[in-house]
């Protein structure tokens, strides 16, 4: 009976197919997964072997999750939604040891009550470890290393194998799956979880790479976090034997987190790129034009500095082993094919003559105690005599009330970190890096905290930068570092015997406030406007991207945004600019590229053709190489090896379930008659023989 | 869900039927053709009334409408399967165990009927058999609390010995000129058919309910005429 078929389909939808049924049994859900990143040791992050489901459950509070730890009326196993700040190592043990934990739902921003900004804890504590990639740092060596996070939880290095999935509001599709689970759960919780049929979610989750880095790249399950570095200077005739020091101004472009594609840091690392584009916007102002200076000034943005300083690293290792001696060159392209580099232009780059460093750490004013916003200049401790000069050179810039110097108004003063008297060193940095390789290169860091990082240090939940705070930190920062680096570059160490000349030069030196805005507005809330379309056209695509995760990514797999952004803007800002020669630039060349081509020498940034020495750089943990058959290996263990698993298409689905009792029950019927049906045909078959004497 | 579930409705949609062909039609191998090839006959049947939905396209989701030819057409496959084995019955009967059996008709009827009713329940359940094995469930519209698969497992169950019931009464029919008896097939499997859109209304409570009773009722009814058939044919010729 066809009629049997046709009601069964149209009970649930109206095409006889496979996968319109499929789609009135499952709702497929999107998702924010916890994945799995391994390093040389062992590996982190959240996997599970069988997809995991389990009936949804909401916990608001610890005493939910200690109830349902607790409940022996409940004996399925549950897909727990609990807010992001709930998640934590004590919790979830908790809910491991009571054997009912399938997955667990972690909503990082939601509308519902429980969710919102106002239920969250006044104090929250970062999930990275006390001293952030410390064991790869300046001080690694040294006995009783300064505690930098103290308060951190170090949830970011435990193993979970259960899937570990976040919820968020952040877009449309994320709203839509966050209102079909609080739908579904709170569903769940009025038939008070025992009422089936139940609302259930299933994760899929399995992960490839298994026990430690080594052993996932012999078997190709994982590939190296990390990305491009940017680094760029307006010297664009540097070489390495013109025997001019080099100002090094930099800053970090990655932070990372629970949930790749919810990391932000505009904490850990948003705040300090903004300074770095903000200051090499100001000083492109400066009357006197930076490639005609005794010193040269590079700029450099790294990646992967999450992941044990993975860009500074080899951006470090490579200027210092030029010249490198190419044995394959590349089949197209610059660069060179082994040893693998994507491009050898840092071979101009003299790392001898690096003459003072000046970096921006964390400066955007959240998540701190609180207080007076104060930025603080760190130096190195063990060749702290090294530094002197600089740190005081920055300290008398940031001073407020100097008439040589002028500084916007933001009321916000630079001191220097060991101004309690405690010396601490530096708090992990990029710098480091370059520290490790030559000890007396005079080094200042400048963050917003003298004695501990902010607690939103590598969170999920830093999706609030507070205008004015952080805006005017910013401004300040940039302020000081630009102008710190310009008398470092003039070679001018005492401020009040200026030229004149030099004095209009310093004062020419802005930083624009409306650009660190947009810049921070950009980079961390919607990539889709309009500073970015003047570079890169992005507002044009179907889909417009808005919220861009800060996550560093595999390397060389997927696009990379902020570095393509960082380049662009880089270059434009360290462009050659013609002062002397009246013709204009050459406009057009991507609005109109077909009848306007720049020369091989020039980029097309912004519409224009510009002459620019900006490059990328290959950003991945430094103990990782490449042989001679492009494939990653292990080259030095003891050194960041830091690669992310592979993993099976990621999928999560919503469906109901009905109980484990009601289950049995069909079993137990199905079996009962079919064991009754052969008893039955047996006992008559014998009736037949006897009634009728035959067969 | 799963694998628990899917064995308890295979076993409740397949197991009577399965238990009774492995007893009585199994070691028969002439039997087993007749069943197989009565099988082909009602698949025939379904994919011209496929067709004829196919080509319907306006009333592809009125139940009622669909039922009323898809079940004009395997009565219509039942008559032909009628006329084959009759032009086909004294060969069977030279090459049966006991040729001079007047049981012989009935054992082909029933073995028919077994035929059409497990391409029947294979047709219409497999799909949703296969999709219990996964982890989620479709509750059944009328009885919210017992998923779809269980209700339909039972349904099919019950339609399986329904087909042989109904095969062995219209042969009884067709034979003896039994129009009233032919009748009583046609419409006890009208009605069987309707019941069940009992178990997707949104209106009627416990619909399913409703619909296994009457469908165990009329079940019973056929295996009533069933018996006293044979009991007739038993005693009339002793």
């Amino acid at each position: 009976m066809l009629s049997r078929v046709a009601i069964t389909l149209a009970a649930v939808c109206f095409l006889a197919s496979a996968q319109d049924t499929y789609d009135t049994i499952y709702n497929d859900i999107g998702s924010l997964p916890c994945v799995r990143l391994l390093n040389a040791t062992g590996y982190v992050g959240c996997q599970s072997m069988a997809a995991a489901s389990g009936v949804l459950y909401r916990a608001d509070t610890l005493e939910d999750i200690n109830q349902l730890a607790n409940d022996d009326g409940l004996r399925n196993k549950y897909t727990v939604v609990i807010p992001y700040w709930l998640l934590s190592s004590s919790n979830i043990d908790i809910l491991k040891s009571s054997k009912k934990l399938a997955a667990i739902l972690a909503v990082v921003n939601g509308t519902d009550p429980a969710h919102a900004i106002s239920a969250r804890p006044t104090t929250f504590v970062s999930p990275d470890t006390t001293c952030p990639n410390c064991e790869f740092g300046l001080y690694a060596n040294t006995p009783n290393q300064y505690q930098w996070n103290p308060t951190g939880s170090g949830l970011l290095f435990e193993q979970f194998d259960f899937p570990i999935y976040a919820l968020n509001t952040m877009d449309t599709r994320n709203t839509m799956s966050y209102a079909s689970v609080m739908q579904a759960a709170n569903r769940n919780r009025d038939k008070g979880y025992q009422d089936y049929p139940l609302k259930s979610l299933q994760f899929h989750s399995f992960m490839w790479g298994a026990q430690d880095t080594g052993a996932c790249l012999r078997k190709g399950w994982c590939t190296p976090v990390g990305g491009a570095s940017v680094w760029s200077t307006p010297s664009t005739n540097i070489s390495y034997t013109d025997e001019k020091p080099i100002i090094v101004v930099t800053a970090a472009m990655d932070s990372r987190s629970l949930f790749h594609d919810l990391t932000l840091g505009v904490e850990s690392s948003v705040a300090g790129m903004v300074t770095v584009l903000a200051v090499a916007e100001a000083l492109s102002r400066s009357t006197i034009p930076l490639d005609t200076m005794s010193k040269h000034i590079v700029y450099t943005l790294f990646t992967g500095e999450a992941w044990g300083f993975g860009g500074s690293q080899r951006f470090v290792q490579d200027i210092t082993s030029s010249p490198i001696q190419c044995e394959k060159p590349p089949t197209s392209g610059s660069g060179c094919a082994y040893p693998f580099y994507s491009d050898l232009e840092f071979q101009r780059l003299n790392p001898a003559k690096i003459e003072a460093i000046l970096e921006v750490g964390q400066i955007a004013g959240m998540g701190g105690p609180g207080g007076n916003p104060t930025l603080y200049a760190h130096v190195d401790n063990i060749q702290e005599a090294a530094s002197t000069t600089l740190l005081n050179q920055v300290v008398q810039v940031g001073a407020n009330g100097s008439t040589t110097i002028p500084l916007p108004s933001t009321g916000i003063s630079v001191q220097a970190a060991s101004s309690d008297g405690v010396k601490r060193g530096l708090p992990p940095s990029s710098s480091m890096s370059f520290l490790k390789s030559r000890g007396n290169i005079p080094t200042v860091v400048l963050t917003d905290f003298q004695k501990q990082m902010s607690a939103l240090t590598n969170h999920d939940q830093d999706d609030n930068w507070s205008t004015p705070n952080t805006v005017n930190l910013i401004q300040q920062a940039a302020s000081v570092i630009s102008k710190t680096a310009w008398l470092q570059a003039q070679g001018v160490s005492n401020s009040t015997a200026m030229t004149p000349a030099q004095t209009e030069a310093i004062a020419s030196i802005q930083v624009d406030a409306g650009l660190v805005q947009d810049l921070l507005e950009c980079l961390s809330l919607n990539y889709s406007c309009s500073l970015v379309d003047r570079y890169l056209n992005v507002t044009a695509s179907s889909i417009p991207p808005t919220r861009l995760p800060h996550y560093s990514g595999t390397l060389y797999s997927q696009s990379q945004p902020f570095p393509i952004f960082a380049w662009s803007f880089l270059a434009n800002m360290t462009s050659v600019k013609n002062l002397t020669s009246p013709t204009p630039r050459v406009t057009g060349c991507s609005s109109k590229a077909a009848t306007v081509q720049c020369n091989p020498k020039e980029y097309c940034v912004g519409d224009q053709c510009i002459v620019s020495l900006t490059r990328y750089h290959d950003a991945y943990g430094v103990g990782l190489a490449i042989n001679s058959n492009a494939e990653y290996y292990i080259k030095d263990a003891s050194k960041p090896v830091w690669t992310e698993s592979t993993w099976d298409p990621i999928g999560l689905r919503m469906f109901d379930v009905t109980s484990p009792d009601s289950q049995i029950a069909e079993l137990m019927t199905g079996l009962a008659l079919t064991l009754i049906s052969g008893g039955v045909i047996w006992y008559s078959r014998r009736f037949l023989k006897k009634t009728l004497k035959e067969d | 869900m799963t694998l628990t579930t899917f064995f308890g409705c295979a076993f409740t949609a397949y197991g009577p039927s399965l238990a009774i062909f492995l007893g009585s039609i199994a070691p028969n191998a002439q039997l087993v053709i007749l069943m197989v090839s009565s099988a082909f006959f009602w698949l025939i049947s379904v994919l011209l009334a496929s067709a004829i939905w196919y080509i319907a396209s306006n009333s592809r989701d009125t139940f009622p409408v669909t039922i009323i030819y898809t079940v004009l057409l395997q009565e219509l496959f039942r008559y032909f399967l009628y006329l084959l084995i009759n032009r086909a019955e004294s060969g069977l009967n030279m090459v049966a165990s006991h040729p001079k059996s007047r049981f012989n008709r009935s054992g082909y009827a029933f073995a028919a009927g077994l035929g059409f009713g497990l391409m029947f329940g294979i047709i219409s359940y497999i799909t949703q058999l296969v999709n219990s094995l996964g982890p989620g469930v479709i509750m059944c519209e009328s009885c919210k609390t017992v998923s779809l698969y269980f209700i339909s497992a039972i349904t099919t169950s019950i339609l399986i010995l329904h087909h042989c019931a109904w095969m062995m009464i219209s042969f009884t029919g067709f034979t003896n000129r039994s129009w009233l008896r032919v009748a009583w097939v046609v419409i006890t499997h009208y009605g069987a058919s309707y019941l069940t859109i009992l178990n997707s209304s949104p209106t009627v409570n416990y619909g399913c309910a409703y619909q296994i009773m009457g469908n165990l009722v009329l079940l019973i009814a056929s295996a009533i005429i069933v018996f006293a058939d044979m009991r007739h044919l038993h005693q009339k010729l002793s």
